[in-house]
């Protein structure tokens, strides 16, 4: 590959995706901007900021923290899955792959390209997502208060920002993990639509597996602890193993993607 | 040495090349060789087997069995460098709808150590392409020019065309081949085209590939075919002599008083066998390639169906 090769596919990759990657972002913090909106634009539920206490605005924060990881695990991931599957079964749908493998290019490369681009696409829109949130809720209270004085939730907002930036490296590795499977599912299926379903199958499917288990943990990162905090133990730590065995799914299934594309004859 | 200097001299070669699909025998023990400097046209009617043949040749299908050299490599030992020496136009075109017509060309650049971009200028200006047009706005004779000018502008030593008019109009068509022939000429590169259009084989091609239902009927120069091929006809008067059996008589036309026989081999021996039947005064007349063409093929289905 030269470096006029690399330029041109990124070029490509990026013009190709720049839109869904914004309408994704934007999909991201819909659900917040509403709320936003309720908060600054309803009297009856604006407060004071300068009246609250450390611990109501962290409160805030905090919800705000694990209301957005619900919605990352759940409908996120979806939209995860509809962004990923349709950056290889498209091409191939509609043949403008073919483009490519006219070029003197290894086919190991495009697939790579494709890869890498979606994944940084999606990860950092799925795990920058918690932190942009944060910063969004406390621009809102800030907004939305009557009289404003940072200094009383800076300290708090920290704590839940080193909260959120935990939170995030889980995401992004959950993310690239579903990302990379249905990544997957869309150089196995030629039409984008057969791998749209078989993607949403198979996160139901996970869900129905892992369900139990990502729900406990929302569940009990949202109830309160005797302390009357709410209970953050999964941003508190992050653990190498799982994020490790996580990372090494995504690699596994990146070179099942690779193994699948190599074989693909283009009819 | 001799040897390798005749492998040299081809820029195509297929020995015993074959492609099913499940059940299906797409492509059956073909043979082809492909001279270099010289104009190939794959002549078949749809469903033939001439795309199955062109999309093993660019890598796009695996064989089901046989062998296949590209300017003197085999395909599977390094397609990459291959590709950098051979051009492929498709039948459907395939190109990013969303990129501009300069845009197709600098993105196509980016892949090609030799590309021209004096040539790919010229031929630019010489296809009336508007740079700043998407692609998914040219009109169907646009986008096959800007496919040959993408092609020709990294001057591969091999153009392999895949059904190159195919919905284009006369105007466009016409315009597209002789691009074509005016290319070749100038720099004698290799071309392989397949096309169910006898007249624009006819008109461009050194040498032609009859196949039909996979199997290929005849490969072998224009101007050889021309010669030894021979259209008959002659007056019936009444009785319709039996000449089919006939040693080279390939196709029989009845017409109301006359009979017209396609021949191949035409001599003295043709000539006594057809007076041994009852044939008097043949006159021998000249034969296009579409003669030959519909004669091999309805004679190979009417072996196949045992008529």
């Amino acid at each position: 590959m030269t470096k006029a090769m690399i330029k041109a596919m990124l070029w490509k990759e990026w013009r190709e995706t720049r839109w869904k990657w914004l309408a994704f972002a934007v999909a991201f913090h819909l659900p917040l901007f509403l709320a936003g909106l309720v908060i600054t634009l309803q009297e009856s539920v604006q407060f004071d900021l300068q009246a609250m206490s450390d611990p109501i605005a962290g409160q805030v924060l905090e919800v705000a923290l694990v209301a957005q990881s619900a919605f990352l695990i759940t409908a996120g991931l979806f939209l995860l899955a509809f962004f990923a599957v349709g950056s290889v079964g498209a091409e191939l749908d509609n043949h403008s792959m073919f483009f490519i493998f006219e070029r003197p290019v290894k086919r190991w490369n495009v697939l790579l390209f494709k890869y890498a681009v979606g994944a940084v696409q999606a990860t950092t829109c799925v795990g920058l997502s918690l932190i942009t949130t944060l910063s969004f809720v406390y621009a809102v209270m800030v907004a939305g208060s009557t009289h404003v004085t940072l200094e009383g939730s800076w300290s708090t907002f920290t704590n839940v920002v080193a909260n959120g930036t935990r939170g995030t490296v889980w995401t992004m590795v959950i993310g690239l993990m579903v990302y990379s499977a249905t990544f997957l599912f869309s150089v196995v299926f030629e039409k984008w639509w057969i791998a749209v379903i078989a993607g949403a199958i198979s996160l139901v499917g996970m869900f129905y597996y892992f369900g139990g288990i990502l729900f406990d943990l929302i569940i009990s990162a949202a109830t309160r602890d005797k302390g009357g905090d709410v209970n953050l133990d999964l941003y508190g730590r992050l653990d190498p193993v799982p994020i490790l065995i996580m990372l090494m799914v995504s690699t596994g299934l990146y070179f099942a993607s690779q193994y699948v594309f190599a074989r693909k004859e283009m009819k | 040495m001799k040897s390798e200097n005749q492998i040299n001299d081809y820029a195509v070669e297929i020995e015993n090349l074959g492609r099913n699909f499940g059940k299906f025998e797409a492509v059956k023990s073909v043979d082809l060789k492909v001279l270099k400097g010289t104009v190939f046209g794959l002549l078949g009617v749809n469903g033939a087997g001439k795309s199955t043949i062109i999309k093993m040749l660019v890598g796009h299908l695996r064989p089901t069995y046989g062998r296949i050299r590209i300017l003197g490599r085999p395909l599977e030992e390094d397609p990459i460098e291959i590709r950098k020496r051979v051009a492929y136009v498709s039948e459907n075109r395939y190109l990013y709808e969303w990129m501009t017509v300069a845009e197709s060309l600098r993105f196509t650049r980016a892949f090609h150590a030799n590309w021209d971009d004096a040539k790919a200028a010229s031929l630019l200006k010489r296809f009336s392409l508007p740079p700043e047009k998407k692609v998914k706005q040219l009109s169907r004779g646009n986008r096959a020019r800007l496919c040959l000018l993408l092609a020709l502008s990294f001057n591969p030593e091999l153009i392999i065309l895949d059904e190159p008019t195919s919905g284009l109009d006369p105007i466009v068509r016409r315009d597209f081949i002789e691009n074509i022939v005016s290319e070749i000429s100038e720099e004698g590169k290799t071309v392989l085209f397949s096309s169910h259009i006898v007249e624009e084989v006819e008109r461009v091609a050194d040498y032609v590939g009859i196949i039909n239902e996979g199997e290929m009927l005849m490969v072998s120069s224009i101007d050889e075919i021309k010669g030894s091929y021979k259209r008959v006809r002659y007056a019936t008067n009444g009785t319709r002599p039996e000449v089919a059996s006939v040693p080279g008589v390939l196709a029989v036309e009845n017409g109301r008083h006359e009979q017209v026989l396609t021949v191949h081999g035409w001599g003295d021996e043709t000539m006594l066998a057809l007076a041994a039947r009852g044939v008097a005064n043949p006159e021998v007349l000249p034969i296009s390639l579409e003669d030959i063409f519909v004669s091999k093929v309805r004679a190979e289905r009417e072996r196949r169906a045992g008529l």
